[in-house]
């Protein structure tokens, strides 16, 4: 992770400052690259590095993740503290509405003694916060280079390229044990704060993270973003990418291949036969399940999260549902991916690198997939299980996600450890700038495109040689009698499971010509959402855990549901 | 003398003392908690989630066990 790229008379610019301070949008503004920023502390877990050449000097920039001292705590801190070290040039940026504590770090970094810059960050929100910051005489003090910006719309970034080559070492001395005193001092000469009154955000935060108020709004996002994510996803998906993959592209890939007649090929590009949800054509099941089946929901989940992670609500929830996430061994910050799962599990899988313990990752993944069915599912069981009543669906929900919590909290005891306790900053509120929030989402996008779907696509190919070889076929027959006899459901629930492996929705929709009794539909709803991952899914827990910890989990899974099926099935 | 835990919500204290190991005390020292500041508890949960505390501009989420080593005084001025 720490190799550096070779460029012999380049000039090592180091980005440095607390968490959260728009450390990754300076960078971006001044390489050009885009790197995903959010408003809450942690969000750059690796560091990255760009090039600027400016006035016959090239520079290498790199963006360290954030540090509150140089004593480090953690791994994380630690390789900051080394890569600080290791640089020509410190840019030390600063939240300009929280000049004390920030300065904490900075008399820290010019003890080192190097060449530094300061950029104090979020300059427009000291208007309005009732903060006054002499520039010119903090630059007196301390005896370097002083910038205010305004990093999400570009403003004073010029500036810091052009005063990159004024970065001087400071003059500022103070003895270590008055460190604060000597903050102090600073903050009493360059700054003035004027009485201000409660801002609308600031009251909203209040609000939001007080657990009486806060966990009914949390349950209003969550029904906002549920909304959202259908109204968008199904929109795009009814409107736009079906017709788009029936009228246009599934004719035009038949016509091309048309002439092909060898059968095995033919089966492995087109499927056999070749019908989208009955096969595993790589160009056509391959195509249509990561782009029309998933995309949708991609596209809508990451423009609300991104969307929620700029304002800065995320850390709010993580601290509501910590007392929850600890008792299953986890820390609130796991809520972020269980959260997501409930729209689309490939995101949410995606998003459990934000976990530090490969523990607290399984544990996470196994609420992901177990607690609620995806969205798309969801929606079909709800369709479905009108006509029962929605007593039947409420309670048909109720056991998965109890059966989820039970089967976490036991994970949490075999697996040994403990999350450490919640210890975070919460940003303010903060309106998202559009720019930047649109170019986050492209990136999530072109992410999914460029490391999700081949998996994707690999996947339904591997499924394919499965299926053609007569495995597929074998399997399903050898599994038909005991698994209907567990479930008490028909025979036919075998082909279901199969086709449920890529869709999980429409493996639901296809009970209806089953004539289900309630209790069969409730036990073969449940079955069908917690068995098997679906095929996009499971290709990512692979990729994320390892093939062998993945399998164990996904074998688990399945005997599970079995179980609870099987349970269900005795017992209602 | 009353630890972070105790003190009441909506209250504020000035810290004396943090009974923890170095690497707590580094911790909360970046973020601005140290002997000698004021700190306000915002809000509380019933169930034992983490309490908020506000320091100067900054609001921290802290887990139980951190606020029951931070000890505050209050009233005294």
């Amino acid at each position: 992770m720490r190799e550096k790229t070779y460029c012999s008379d380049c000039v090592n610019v180091l980005i440095a400052g607390n968490p959260n301070v728009g450390k990754s949008v300076v960078f971006s503004r001044l390489t050009g690259i885009n790197v995903i920023t959010s408003n809450y502390p942690g969000t750059t877990i690796s560091f990255t590095e760009g090039f600027l050449n400016f006035q016959d000097k090239k520079y290498r920039i790199a963006d360290v993740p954030g540090i509150y001292t140089l004593e480090p705590v953690s791994k994380a801190e630690e390789v900051a503290v080394d890569m600080l070290r290791s640089g020509e040039i410190i840019v030390n940026v600063l939240d300009a509405t929280n000049l004390e504590r920030n300065l904490n770090l900075t008399l820290q970094i010019l003890k080192l003694g190097k060449p530094m810059i300061l950029v104090l960050n979020f300059w427009d929100e000291t208007k309005h916060t009732g903060i006054k910051i002499d520039v010119k005489k903090l630059e007196d003090i301390l005896g370097v280079p002083v910038i205010p910006t305004c990093a999400v719309t570009g403003e004073g970034l010029r500036e810091v390229i052009s005063q990159l080559s004024f970065a001087r070492a400071s003059s500022f001395k103070f003895n270590d044990s008055e460190k604060w005193q000597a903050i102090g001092g600073i903050i009493e000469k360059a700054q003035t704060v004027f009485h201000k009154h409660h801002t609308l955000l600031e009251r909203l935060s209040d609000i939001t993270i007080a657990p009486v108020t806060g966990l009914p709004a949390a349950l209003g996002v969550l029904f906002v973003v549920f909304n959202f994510v259908r109204f968008i996803g199904e929109g795009l998906i009814e409107t736009v990418l079906e017709p788009a993959f029936t009228n246009y592209y599934m004719p035009f890939i038949l016509r091309l291949f048309s002439s092909l007649k060898i059968d095995f090929l033919r089966g492995i590009l087109l499927g056999n036969p070749p019908v989208v949800m009955e096969s595993f054509g790589v160009l056509l099941t391959g195509v249509y399940v990561p782009v029309v089946v998933v995309f949708p929901y991609i596209l809508s989940f990451y423009i609300v999260l991104s969307f929620l992670e700029d304002f800065g609500y995320l850390p709010r929830l993580a601290v509501l549902l910590d007392n929850f996430f600890h008792r299953l061994g986890l820390h609130g910050y796991s809520a972020i991916p269980v959260m997501l799962g409930l729209g689309c599990k490939v995101p949410a899988i995606l998003s459990t690198r934000i976990l530090e313990s490969k523990r607290e990752k399984i544990i996470t993944i196994i609420l992901i997939l177990m607690s609620a069915p995806c969205m798309p599912q969801t929606a079909m069981i709800f369709s479905m299980g009108a006509r029962y009543g929605m007593k039947t669906v409420g309670f048909l929900l109720a056991i998965i996600f109890i059966t989820a919590l039970i089967i976490s909290y036991l994970f949490n005891m075999i697996m040994k450890g403990d999350a450490p306790e919640l210890f975070i900053e919460i940003p303010p509120y903060r309106m998202p700038n559009f720019q930047i929030l649109s170019k986050k989402i492209w990136l999530r996008i072109k992410d999914f495109f460029m490391e999700a779907m081949p998996m994707i696509i690999l996947g339904i190919f591997l499924m394919g040689i499965l299926d053609i070889l007569g495995i597929t076929a074998f399997i399903s027959s050898t599994l038909a009698r005991p698994i209907s006899y567990l479930l008490g459901l028909p025979r036919e629930i075998a082909a279901v499971m199969i086709l449920g492996f890529l869709r999980k929705d429409v493996s639901i929709a296809v009970l209806a010509p089953f004539n289900l009794s309630a209790k069969q539909f409730v036990v073969a709803g449940i079955f069908l959402v917690m068995y098997l991952p679906c095929v996009a899914s499971f290709f990512m827990i692979l990729r994320e855990l390892g093939i062998r910890t993945a399998l164990k989990i996904i074998f688990a899974i399945f005997i599970i549901a079995l179980s609870v099926g099987s349970l269900l099935n005795l017992f209602l | 003398m009353m630890s972070l835990l105790e003190l009441e919500k909506g209250k504020e204290g000035r810290v004396v003392l943090i009974q923890a190991g170095r690497g707590l005390i580094n911790k909360l020292d970046g973020l601005g908690i140290r002997p000698g500041v004021s700190v306000k508890k915002k809000s509380v949960s019933l169930v034992e989630s983490p309490i908020l505390i506000s320091v100067g501009r900054t609001q921290i989420a802290i887990g139980r066990g951190m606020a029951s080593k931070i000890m505050v005084e209050t009233g005294k001025k």
